[in-house]
């Protein structure tokens, strides 16, 4: 009978088979690492059209979110103000405030045509999951809780991983995160307590959905 | 009692047990060979490349300034009107920044009270349909508004009208009256006709039904519950004399029909007769049913059918008369338009067609095609480039009515039409094309305030536009006497009855996939028209399903595959029309046969009509099978009748009104087809929510219309699939309607019709099968889908008893139907000046455009996963929601019983549908669950399903139920 293996075979099988277990240790720990929106989306930071700065506007001038995101109390979007907004302050024949700014050409622009200045989106969550503003700053989760320190902010950077597992450790334990509906949008706020927390989610009957319709429709 | 859905589960043959036996028929030619599948595989490992990218980069564009109104995520709800065939209902319009995505009634008017019917919940998609026509043309080529098509129109305009005719439908709107008497007066010798080509004869007076108020109702070859006149408001008022409890007082319906409709599947009498025998009204049941109308008095009413001679209707209002019944008022027909003969009267040179189609339907008034003719110069305007649109010199391109101006006089309510969106392909609203013939310059919106001032002299106009009513005082008007008239009768021969189709009504819905794929309410046929024939004169013709026929009238010919259905009177055939269009769009130009040549100028029912086998065979695609549950099992070696449905008379159910409760199979018995046999020791988790969601579904009041099917359809973003893929059994609806016959095949049937959807079962068999935890219950009581973790391995629609659970084989949602590659179907590029829709942003216009049309809070479903009813969940957590937000940070209320309403509900015209918290006695659901009716669909098994259903009863008339036998 003639030999069907050539005789290192067995050798080469060794080296294969760990070739092969390392490559896929290797992905697998890649893939854990690199894949997740923790990696993906924290620090994400686009460039923006217009150079707009929250620390000078709400850190500096300590303008309230609400000034430009006006639905957010109401709706499911927090919306992004329309040019308008800007224009009371900044339009040419209202208050023209910087009204030399070059960091302002495209506002000007938009002012001229009436095209809105396209923003780049920072925060997204997947198509299939329906995030509701209206409902967390109600019930007292602040801005700060998901988006960061937005009032020192000079460029919008994505502060948190915004994955399911991450939403859910707060739907589990919401305690940290709620806080007196004054202070919601007050994003330096540092008194925030599990006990404080604990006595509004009594008062208030707290419990966030941890099934899958609380979010998936 | 034994109930069976199809000719084939009667006889029990192979062809019913191939969908009864198995849950995923056999894919037939889906099948790809071994090049399709590398193809595809090459394919996915692009796609796997892709994923590894970073997300693409996306963009938040504002408003450059923000209407007050708008919130960006929230919906608003203007009012508006539909109107078909001169008919108007109520509508509200939900938009999402500025964007019509789902057609609701509106509550305040009289005609539909917040209710609408499969047609009107399917309009949105026409708004949406890329198919629609874009440019003006001029014998087929682009041409220039400001150069050349004013001039024409200021040149007719200064003419005295000479040989000038405008042919539109059948109007409602106090406004378009308006316009029309301008241009008498611009032009004095203009002929301004109307022509419905589903009503060619029109009588001089209408009759006006109040069904709430008869309770013995007796129609005559009519179909108030389904595709006549008023018919939403029909259903309601039928529904409100339907009691239901034992012991109450019950409305009695009497049918005499050819075939079978809506009607007659409601009927608690129906007699099988030929159409042409009907009018004579003779017989004994005939005599039985005028007796118990006499006995009603003022609360009897008979109705005479739409396509019934004039002398029909004659001796329907004679008896009406005489009866001095309440529920019917005779009026004059509120029109200022002259009778289709004044066409001939003189040649026609230049025919304006507003929003008709003479070119597929004219051939039903002489004088009408014979003007189509003779006409030098047709100017249409319309949606579509239809048949006429290819005849005419000038096209010009119409809005949709979700992008116009406009108003409708339902008997005396006036309701506004108005713009949700700006054209999205340009186009001219039949207004503005109006006002200009008439040589008026204001704006639509003023024309309608005007014609609002008018009516409703110290109105408020915002008021009215707001709630989308105003009460007008209606001018008495005596209606003109009754005409003669009947249908010759010959014996022996086939006759042949022409209907309206539930799709496509007389071909203007055409291109509408949402209804083309809505099975036909009676004979459950998607995407095609049949011959509909007895079973035995089928069998006397020796035709099975699918063989085409040959029906030849004294106007024309038609071939058309047979559909053998039960309930149907000897010697008579029923084709419905609109189908087979050649220009009706790129769906409806593959959809059914044409018809209209065969019926000709001879009327709605025909006689002497030749019917011959042809040796060809078409493939129908009707769901009557699929998704079989069945009725029987084997229990300890016992076959025992499931009782899907439960039905019983009124006699008998206000004896013993437990009774439904008993029927069916009892316990969950050992050795029973039961996965779940009841272990002491496994309990249902308790919920802690205090909210339970429930349904019951009462079939003494559905009638089986599909507005539900529809309305699921636009709020749950429910892909369409095609003919081929319905064929084997794919098609997606989540709520489908079976209907179940009772009685001999070729005798008398009745007809109960059981909406099924997700029962949404407290132990769900579906669950506990799903490798990946992909369905599972909420605290709610709801089963759940989720779509992001579905795998497809199919387990939980194969476990699933009630078999509602559906399978995107493909990416529906993105493979249109639609296959040219131009898909304009050589329409001329559009000038991007003309409208909202600009093909140069758009990557694939095709899919891109239909995206529009979906609902932004529900996930379009891809490839590969289970979908089924989720009860509105994205309704259920809006309310929620809201509650949350109103309460800020105190205890929030429960949410109030009737807040939630699905979209099933919201739609259904009987009030058959009730949703809502089971954990609330005092809900309108908690009622209905525990009405003396109320029983569960396979119950033994253990699911304990979420939703009840009511059982049927009848009212008969005891004096027939004898000479009958067994009763209707």
């Amino acid at each position: 009978m003639s030999r069907v293996f050539p005789p290192r075979s067995r050798e080469y099988f060794r080296i294969a088979v760990f070739v092969l277990a390392s490559v896929g240790v290797i992905a697998i720990a890649a893939i854990a690492y690199y894949a997740t929106p923790a990696y993906t989306r924290v620090g994400y930071a686009p460039r923006q059209p217009i150079n707009f700065s929250h620390k000078l506007h709400v850190g500096g001038l300590g303008m309230d979110c609400r000034h430009c995101h006006t639905h957010v109390g109401e709706s499911p979007h927090a919306n992004v103000p329309s040019m308008q907004t800007c224009l009371n302050c900044h339009g040419t024949r209202l208050g023209n405030v910087a009204g030399g700014s070059a960091a302002l050409r495209h506002l000007r622009e938009a002012e001229e045509t009436g095209r809105p200045v396209e923003w780049a989106r920072v925060h997204k969550v997947p198509d299939y999951a329906y995030f509701n503003h209206a409902v967390h700053v109600k019930r007292g989760v602040s801005c700060v809780s998901c988006h960061g320190r937005i009032d020192e902010m000079e460029v919008v950077r994505h502060e948190e991983p915004l994955s399911m597992s991450w939403c859910l450790e707060c739907h589990r334990n919401p305690a940290p995160h709620v806080r007196p509906a004054d202070k919601v949008y007050d994003l330096a706020w540092q008194g925030s307590s599990e006990e404080i927390g604990r006595q509004l989610i009594e008062q208030a009957g707290i419990k966030p959905p941890e099934d899958c319709s609380g979010c998936h429709r | 009692m034994n109930h069976w859905r199809s000719l084939d589960e009667h006889a029990q043959n192979d062809e019913y047990r191939k969908w009864a036996d198995r849950e995923f028929p056999d894919f037939g030619s889906a099948r790809a060979n071994r090049r399709d599948f590398i193809k595809g595989l090459g394919a996915a490992l692009a796609a796997a490349g892709l994923i590894s990218c970073r997300r693409p980069d996306t963009r938040i564009v504002p408003y450059g300034e923000s209407p007050p109104e708008v919130v960006p995520g929230l919906p608003l709800y203007y009012a508006t009107t539909y109107v078909r065939g001169g008919q108007a209902m109520g509508v509200l319009a939900e938009t999402h920044v500025g964007r019509p995505i789902k057609l609701e009634g509106n509550p305040l008017h009289p005609a539909n009270a917040g209710k609408l019917d499969a047609f009107a919940q399917a309009a949105i998609l026409d708004l949406y349909d890329p198919d629609r026509s874009r440019r003006l043309l001029l014998d087929g080529k682009a041409a220039d508004w400001e150069k050349a098509f004013l001039p024409t129109i200021e040149a007719l305009r200064e003419s005295d009208g000479t040989g000038v005719a405008i042919l539109s439908g059948r109007t409602c709107s106090p406004a378009v009256e308006m316009l029309r008497a301008d241009i008498r007066k611009a032009m004095p010798k203009v002929r301004i006709v109307e022509w419905e080509p589903l009503d060619p004869n029109p009588l001089p007076y209408e009759a006006q039904y109040d069904l709430e108020k008869a309770d013995r109702i007796l129609a005559l070859d009519a179909d108030p519950l389904g595709l006549e006149d008023e018919a939403t408001r029909h259903m309601r008022g039928w529904s409100q004399g339907r009691g239901g409890d034992a012991g109450s007082s019950m409305n009695r319906l009497y049918v005499a029909e050819p075939h079978l409709t809506t009607t007659g599947m409601a009927a608690d009498h129906r007699l099988r007769m030929r159409a042409s025998e009907i009018g004579r009204m003779a017989g004994p049941w005939f005599e039985a049913a005028l007796a118990d109308l006499r006995s009603a008095g003022k609360r009897g009413v008979v109705i005479a059918g739409r396509r019934q001679p004039p002398g029909v209707h004659a001796a329907a209002r004679a008896i009406n008369e005489s009866l001095q019944s309440e529920a019917v008022r005779y009026t004059a027909r509120v029109t200022e338009a002259e009778p289709l003969a004044s066409l001939a009267t003189s040649p026609v040179t230049t025919l304006i067609v507003v929003d008709a189609n003479p070119a597929l339907t004219a051939m039903g008034s002489p004088a009408l095609s014979q003007a189509m003719e003779q006409a030098q110069t047709i100017i249409h305007l319309g949606a579509y480039r239809d048949e006429t649109a290819r005849r005419a010199t000038w096209h010009v391109p119409m809005a949709h009515w979700l992008e116009s101006w406009g108003d409708a006089l339902a008997r005396n309510t006036l309701s506004p039409i108005q713009p949700m969106i700006d054209p999205i392909f340009g186009g001219k609203s039949e207004l503005e094309f109006l006002a200009l013939l008439a040589g008026r310059t204001e704006s639509p919106r003023e024309l309608v305030e005007t014609s609002y001032r008018k009516l409703v002299p110290n109105g408020d106009w915002n008021r009215y536009l707001h709630r989308g009513v105003a009460v007008t005082t209606p001018a008495e008007r005596e209606a003109p006497a009754a005409k003669d008239g009947m249908a010759p009768l010959a014996e022996g021969e086939y006759e042949i009855c022409f209907a309206a189709s539930s799709s496509v009504w007389d071909g203007r819905y055409a291109n509408n996939a949402w209804l083309l794929e809505s099975p036909d309410p009676v004979t459950k046929l998607v995407w095609d028209n049949a011959a509909i024939i007895g079973p035995a004169d089928a069998k006397a013709l020796k035709v099975e399903n699918g063989d085409v026929l040959k029906i030849s009238t004294a106007e024309g010919a038609v071939q058309l595959p047979a559909m053998i259905l039960p309930g149907a009177a000897p010697k008579s055939i029923q084709v419905a029309l609109g189908f087979g269009r050649e220009y009706a769009g790129q769906l409806g130009r593959h959809a059914g046969r044409d018809a209209y040549p065969a019926r000709g100028a001879g009327g709605d029912i025909q006689m002497a009509v030749k019917v011959e086998k042809t040796p060809r065979y078409h493939p129908l695609a009707t769901t009557q099978q699929h998704w079989t549950i069945e009725t029987h099992e084997v229990v300890e070696g016992a076959v025992e009748d499931r009782a899907l449905i439960r039905s019983t008379d009124k006699g008998t159910f206000d004896e013993s009104p437990d009774l439904f409760q008993h029927m069916g199979i009892p316990e969950p018995k050992k050795g029973a087809h039961n996965i779940f046999s009841p272990d002491p020791s496994y309990t249902v988790p308790e919920n802690e929510s205090p909210h339970q969601w429930g349904m019951a579904i009462d079939l003494t009041r559905c009638i089986g219309c599909n507005a539900c099917a529809v309305a699921c359809q636009s709020e749950n973003n429910v892909p369409i699939v095609g003919k081929d893929e319905v064929i084997r059994g794919r098609e997606m609806s989540w709520i489908r309607i079976d209907r179940f016959f009772e009685g001999d095949p070729e005798g008398d049937v009745s007809v109960v019709s059981q909406p099924m959807l997700c029962q949404h079962c407290e132990n769900a068999p579906c669950e506990v099968v799903c490798p990946v935890n992909a369905t599972v219950h909420d605290d709610d009581g709801l089963n759940l889908m989720v779509y992001n973790r579905c795998i497809g391995t199919r387990y939980c629609a194969n476990n699933c008893p009630y078999k509602v659970r559906r399978f995107n084989y493909t990416d529906y949602n993105k493979n249109t139907l639609r296959e040219s590659e131009d898909p304009f179907d050589g329409d001329p590029a559009p000038n991007p000046a003309d409208g909202l829709f600009q093909p140069q942003a758009f990557q694939n216009p095709l899919a891109e455009m239909l995206a529009l049309s979906k609902n932004p809070d529900v996930t379009v479903r891809m490839r590969g996963v289970m979908e089924k009813c989720t009860f509105c969940v994205q309704r259920i957590q809006a309310a929620k929601i809201q509650q949350k937000v109103d309460a800020g940070q105190t205890e929030p209320e429960l949410v109030p019983d009737g807040d939630i309403r699905t979209a099933c509900e919201q739609t259904c015209a009987t009030d058959a549908i009730v949703f809502g918290n089971i954990a609330d006695p005092t809900s309108r659901v908690s009622k209905a669950r525990a009405h003396q009716r109320a029983y569960k669909v396979l119950d033994h098994l253990n699911v304990r399903p979420r939703v009840s259903y009511l059982g049927r009863i009848y009212n008969p008339n005891p004096a027939l139920a004898t000479e009958e036998g067994e009763g209707a």
